[in-house]
């Protein structure tokens, strides 16, 4: 270890500030959206503006994720990507299957985009559990 | 690929968190690596290897024997 470099726990603890600070600003600016926009109502700038708050947290959520898999170990590094590489897979597969159906069939409920991200990080932090739980 | 990483960390009583610690990683990357389920790269492996004093080739085994002694056999 060189000096200047983080240590593994100081690397976890780094990354759960920021990702707890990034998913708790998600969820108010998705909660606070709902709460003062109304979806029948007119569009105009502020409202728009408001609806995207919240994926500025998204960016930052990644943001934090990226530095995370810069900083810690190379095991877990590998054990991450491929976990989000299955997060990747199944969001991929499920959306473009499901958007197949949509295109030829009119009639259908549409699902709305905002479930990519939320299906994606679900799928990336079960993939992620495994791990912990074989090698624990 | 086998190591005898395990071996080595017992016989100086080192526990998986302590080596984690010296090398900077966490128990769970040791002991992946320890079972054999990640293969670490060159720059750790040199890292592990110096931190118990021995060539990189007496704790690692890839299986395909000593090259430089099969070159050298007639």
């Amino acid at each position: 270890m060189t000096a200047g470099e983080l240590t593994q726990k100081q690397v976890k603890k780094g990354y759960m500030a920021r990702m707890m600070g990034a998913s708790l600003g998600y969820l108010g600016a998705v909660f606070g959206a709902a709460f003062v926009i109304d979806s029948d109502g007119p569009v105009n700038a502020i409202t728009i503006a408001l609806a995207i708050v919240p994926g500025v947290f998204i960016l930052l959520m990644m943001r934090a994720l990226w530095r995370y898999i810069r900083e810690v170990d190379e095991v877990a590094r590998h054990d991450y990507t491929r976990a989000m590489m299955g997060g990747l897979f199944v969001t991929v597969a499920l959306s473009g299957s499901w958007g197949l159906v949509e295109l030829f069939h009119h009639n259908l409920p549409r699902v709305p985009i905002f479930w990519v991200f939320p299906v994606f990080f679900l799928t990336f932090g079960l993939i992620s559990c495994l791990r912990f739980k074989r090698f624990a | 690929m086998e190591n005898n990483l395990k071996a080595l960390r017992a016989e100086r009583g080192w526990s998986q968190a302590a080596l984690g610690e010296r090398l900077n990683i966490s128990r769970q990357s040791v002991n992946a690596i320890e079972t054999g389920r990640y293969d670490p790269s060159l720059p750790l492996a040199f890292r592990i290897a110096r931190l118990f004093g021995q060539p990189i080739e007496r704790i690692f085994d890839d299986g395909a024997g000593d090259v430089a002694g099969e070159e050298a056999a007639p």
